[in-house]
């Protein structure tokens, strides 16, 4: 799948997964367009109280929709906050029709959650033609609603072929619109209202800002307890991004200009008392969080508690916290129990080595596509960050499905696993067919670490018989995938390859472990940067599908860095001694691969900063250097508006730690380029060990500039195992050196039979 | 000769093994016959603590069994300490650690627990007796007990409203939204302060703190008094709805506490000694309603006259005898531990 692709593949995943319902599929080409538009329709989704977004939003396929047939019709999901109360919607379509139509026989629908709510007339005298539909508020519901595109479409008034090629409408998706005009609550907010305040779609909030009290003296809480506000806001988003800033509040009370509607005051009750009236202080009797209207659509969360560890407790709670069960507007979580156990992973499935899972385990529901058309079943295969096996090891598939009678010929599933074709079965039989532990196998190196997808697409064709007016509308036609189907992963221990940004951009590995705790820490320069850490942890959180616990943000660089440590820090931050000596300092010194200097060409040059000594860093003994020297170019320039991530083996550290660091000239640059990059338009690209990007409307460059070591927790002999299928030329040498022995052997053989030969002549 | 001197190592081994065994009581700090006539009129020879003031056969609550604690360390009755000790803790202890506040007769023989909520005065007087206990007879279990319910005292029955750490009187049925009921007699700040100083918890300075705060703005009536029963409401304090708006048989330790906490600003004394004080024809009245100013037809009690006498800094204080009830008894030995704390004669001061 293309890189370009993969954003709205993962709205769309999202969207599966929380619907765990089958929707129609368009045909699998490629997207047309960059990511940076992709990011830009996404970006539209979230919440402003009136606005526009073009249908290609809600779509794995933007542009054009071609409706066929003799009726055709396409869903659209609009995910649609709780807390968002509709007052206007209106939807703008832009359509051509086949000039062969019969107009008083053809018809676009309508239709929102099944219900008609217009019939477009397709003229073929007017081919093209633009309509405005006013869709009800109250045909609005929270959480997903289907929008219907539906044609009913004739060129005879008899003995007709359904399937016509004259048959067709087009609706364009990027020039048609949802205007909407949402206003806020009427009633309290309660804490079951959390989740639908950051709802990925309309309604929902992209951003937030935690407000912490001012001073040293809150040192800890920014540390720990706000890197667990972020990421249980940011899970809330489900897929979406969220972009945390975070700011100190002054002895003169709460910032009044905050991003966002909604915000986040973290502290004790006697610093909460100093900024808010009493009565919107709740009384704290333990590891609190409240949230309150702030009217205009605003609302306060508070995270509280009587001591510094009450406010982490409530913070790491906060995390895991069922906002459906929390129909109030305070709630104190018992005390003692989440204070420094381990977070509950409830609801986080990672598969691992040598074990069977049922779909049902997955997450994945028995689901039924019925009709004619595609349609496409999405499992999903959420793999452990560190699944480590053999090249040539096998997963296996035992899939319980079933379809209907009368399917036509052309009817196929196909299966796939990250777009990778696996398998493919034909629906011949016209009694149609059921099968129990219906065999697959693939190789497991087209699983990776994080979230994969079994994608099984659906064609189902009703029968041709008869001539053409003897045709079927495919009404009949069904086919149904069981959650009892099962997958059985080969033995596999818990290994990886690193630096490898992809593996961090799929599960957050190595700082997000697979048991959910945190392993390393995130450091930032100064305390301006602590906005941009937690933006970038909560993508973590999302990506490992659970809060990573235990991870806090460190503010200033100890030196040396100790550990497995995520930095973000300026270019200037960066100039030290101790950076300077492995060479990450992405400062002054100005060796950079010949290719990453031709993408980064463009920057604007600045006066003595400019990106680190990646050539002294990766020609350290133990992380030699994947780019021969005379790739290697010099140049002085600044990073102008981009930034910078590296991934590389902590010198500092022990048994493998990795150093990440993310840099960019400026706080404020760095703030802008983590947001653009926890957008799906760019986290998917993410890979290698170096990456580079601008604004979030050009390409982000990636590449592997250093030698991959392992890193692993079970039996050495896998982690040779592992070493060797990672270099290849370990093994091309074993074998060079046996047959060399062969030969030796051989040659020795003969030369003493031929002595012996000799002796007996 | 050699038995002569058998006899009396042997009688000097004897001496020593039952003062380490603990057989022999060291004199206390308060009047054994006191003690001995408080002990022989409300505990039961299991170590049970009656209020004979509720009517026979009499209940028993958390309270009662602190008082006997204090007062058995203070009279250095070591028998009847661990007496009472045990039997508190074997039919009123909680598994949070604190203690059911009401037991009394019910359809079994031996009683009930007719309660199961808690009263942090009982909790917290409990604590501070086997603190004291523990202290001033080596008894580390005793220390070790203390711990725990101070503990649990602080994590269960603290909340914060604002900036004031206010003392929930028990578990449940004191929160209702921003409002919060407390009652100013439960703040043992002699309690709070040990308690600060063994065991480190900041909850307790913080209580005392907000509670001096509160009995500075909790003044009502015409004499300025606290009430028995508090509001405190977004920061505002207020007489509790629910309760009667009374300076009464409750707030009347008020004075008591803070004397025994060293919290002798005349300022916030000055509302008691002025009540009691006033011109009046007979005797000061029990309570007050603190809205009204109607008085209790009744006078007060030897207890309350001893609270009285010893935040007026006198040197007699009233003796209880025949006709005083349980309360009195208590108030009136109290202070008489008091005293001699704040003469310097405290345990491990």
């Amino acid at each position: 799948m293309s890189n370009v692709s993969r954003p709205l593949t993962v709205l769309a995943a999202g969207i599966v997964l929380a619907l765990s319902v089958v929707r129609p599929s368009l045909a699998q080409t490629a997207v047309p367009e960059g990511p940076a538009a992709l990011s830009a329709r996404l970006e539209d989704v979230t919440v402003r109280p009136k606005g526009a977004v073009p249908l290609s939003a809600f779509s794995p396929q933007p542009g054009l929709l071609r409706l066929r047939d003799e009726a055709g019709e396409q869903a659209f999901f609009i995910p649609l906050a709780a807390t968002a109360v509709v007052r206007d919607m209106i939807l703008t379509l832009r359509y051509t029709n086949s000039v062969a139509l019969r107009p008083e026989r053809s018809v676009l629908a309508v239709r929102l959650n099944e219900a008609t709510l217009a019939q477009i007339r397709l003229d073929p005298a007017q081919p093209s033609g633009e309509a405005r539909i006013r869709l009800p508020a109250d045909g609005w519901r929270s959480g997903f609603n289907k929008l219907t595109l539906a044609v009913t479409q004739h060129y005879a008034d008899s003995c007709e072929d359904s399937v016509a090629p004259e048959l067709w409408t087009e609706v364009d998706l990027s020039q048609s619109f949802l205007s909407y005009d949402l206003g806020p609550l009427t009633r309290p907010l309660l804490l079951s209202d959390l989740s639908a305040l950051f709802f990925p779609g309309l309604g929902g909030q992209r951003e937030v800002t935690l407000l912490p009290p001012p001073g040293a003296g809150a040192d800890r809480l920014r540390s720990q307890a706000l890197p667990s506000v972020a990421q249980a806001l940011a899970l809330r988003r489900q897929f979406a991004p969220l972009e945390v800033r975070q700011r100190d509040w002054s002895g003169s009370g709460l910032p009044t200009d905050v991003s966002g509607a909604v915000q986040v005051v973290v502290g004790l009750p006697q610093d909460l008392a100093q900024v808010l009236p009493p009565q919107a202080l709740p009384v704290v009797d333990g590891p609190k969080v409240a949230i309150s209207g702030l009217g205009d659509g605003r609302a306060r969360l508070l995270v509280t508690g009587r001591t510094e560890d009450e406010v982490i407790a409530a913070a790491r709670s906060l995390t895991v916290m069922d906002d459906a069960q929390t129909p109030d507007s305070q709630a104190t979580f018992p005390q003692g129990g989440l204070t420094a156990a381990p977070l509950p992973l409830d609801g986080r499935v990672s598969m691992i080595g040598g074990k069977s899972y049922r779909f049902q385990a997955l997450g994945f529901r028995t689901a039924t596509a019925r009709g004619k058309g595609s349609h496409q079943i999405s499992v999903p295969l959420p793999m452990a960050p560190d699944y480590y096996t053999y090249e040539n090891a096998k997963v296996t598939l035992k899939l319980d499905f079933s379809y209907g009678a009368g399917m036509g010929a052309g009817s196929v599933l196909n299966f796939r696993v990250n777009d990778e074709q696996i398998h493919g079965h034909s629906m011949g039989n016209p009694d149609g067919g059921s099968f129990r532990d219906y065999l697959i196998t693939f190789p497991v190196n087209l699983l990776k670490p994080g979230a994969n997808a079994l994608n099984i697409d659906i064609s189902s064709q009703p029968p041709v018989s008869g001539g053409e007016c003897v045709g079927s509308r495919g009404r009949h036609l069904l086919v149904q995938v069981s959650e009892n189907s099962v997958i059985t992963l080969p033995e596999a221990g818990r290994a990886a390859a690193l630096p490898d940004l992809a593996r961090f951009a799929t599960s957050g590995y190595p700082y997000a472990g697979g048991d959910g705790r945190a392993a390393g820490a995130v450091y930032v320069g100064s305390a301006d940067l602590i906005g941009p850490a937690l933006t970038l942890i909560g993508r973590m959180a999302q990506v490992a599908h659970g809060p990573v616990d235990g991870l806090a943000v460190i503010t200033g660089l100890p030196q040396p860095l100790p550990g497995q440590a995520l930095v973000l820090a300026t270019t200037a931050q960066l100039q030290r001694d101790d950076f300077a000596a492995w060479a990450a300092s992405l400062s002054k010194i100005r060796s950079w691969p010949y290719r990453a200097l031709q993408d980064l060409r463009t920057a604007a040059t600045g006066p003595e900063l400019s990106l680190g000594s990646l050539r002294g860093l990766i020609s350290r003994a133990d992380s030699g250097p994947a780019v021969p020297d005379g790739e290697w170019v010099q140049q002085k320039s600044s990073l102008g508006d981009r930034a910078v991530m590296t991934a590389l083996r902590n010198p500092a550290g022990q048994d493998g730690a990795l150093l990440t660091v993310v840099a960019a000239e400026t706080p404020a640059v760095l703030a802008a380029r983590i947001a653009d990059l926890v957008g799906p338009g760019l986290w998917g690209q993410m890979r290698g060990d170096l990456i580079a990007w601008g604004q979030k409307d050009e390409a982000l460059f990636s590449m592997q500039v250093s030698e991959p070591y392992q890193v692993g927790r079970d039996d050495p002999l896998l982690l040779l195992r592992l070493t060797l299928s990672t270099t290849p030329w370990y093994w091309l040498g074993g074998a060079v050196a046996v047959c060399g022995l062969i030969t030796l052997l051989l040659w020795q053989m003969i030369r003493r039979r031929r002595k012996r030969f000799m002796e007996t002549q | 000769m050699g038995r002569a001197c058998l006899r009396l190592v042997g009688m000097v081994m004897a001496c020593l093994t039952l003062s380490l065994a603990g057989c022999s009581d060291s004199p206390g700090r308060l009047d054994r016959a006191l003690w001995d006539d408080y002990a022989r009129r409300f505990i039961s020879a299991d170590g049970r603590v009656t209020d004979a003031d509720s009517g026979p056969p009499g209940i028993t609550h958390t309270e009662a069994q602190g008082y006997g604690l204090l007062l058995a360390e203070a009279a250095g009755d070591r028998q009847t300490f661990d007496r009472i000790w045990q039997w508190t803790q074997k039919t009123l202890r909680r598994p949070d650690g604190l203690f059911s506040w009401k037991f009394g007769p019910c359809g079994q023989p031996a009683g009930c627990v007719l309660d199961a909520n808690n009263a942090s005065d009982g909790d917290i007087l409990i604590a501070w007796a086997l603190l004291r206990a523990g202290r001033a007879w080596d008894r580390p279990d005793y220390v070790d007990a203390a711990r725990a319910i101070s503990m649990a005292v602080a994590e269960h029955q603290t909340v914060q409203a604002g900036a004031l750490t206010l003392l929930l009187p028990g578990r449940d049925g004191f929160v209702s939204g921003q409002a919060v009921v407390v009652n100013p007699s439960y703040w043992l700040f002699p309690a709070f302060r040990d308690f600060a100083m063994a065991f480190g918890h900041p909850a307790w300075d913080a209580l005392s703190r907000s509670a001096l705060t509160l009995l500075r703005q909790g003044r009502f009536g015409v004499w300025g008094l606290p009430p028995d029963w508090m509001q405190v409401e977004n920061g505002a304090v207020a007489l509790a709805p629910d309760q009667p708006p009374q300076y009464g048989f409750n707030a009347v330790r008020v004075p008591l506490n803070l004397v025994w906490g060293g919290q002798t600003d005349p300022a916030l004394l000055a509302p008691f000694r002025a009540f009691w004080r006033a011109p009046r024809s007979g005797p000061v009245p029990a309570w007050v309603d603190l809205r009204s100013g109607e008085t209790a037809p009744y006078g007060w009690q030897t207890g309350m006259a001893a609270v009285a006498a010893l935040t007026d800094g006198q040197a007699d204080l009233p003796r209880p005898g025949g006709g005083d009830g349980y309360y009195a008894w208590s108030l009136a030995l109290l202070a008489r531990v008091a005293q001699a704390d704040l003469r310097g004669a405290g345990p491990g001061r």
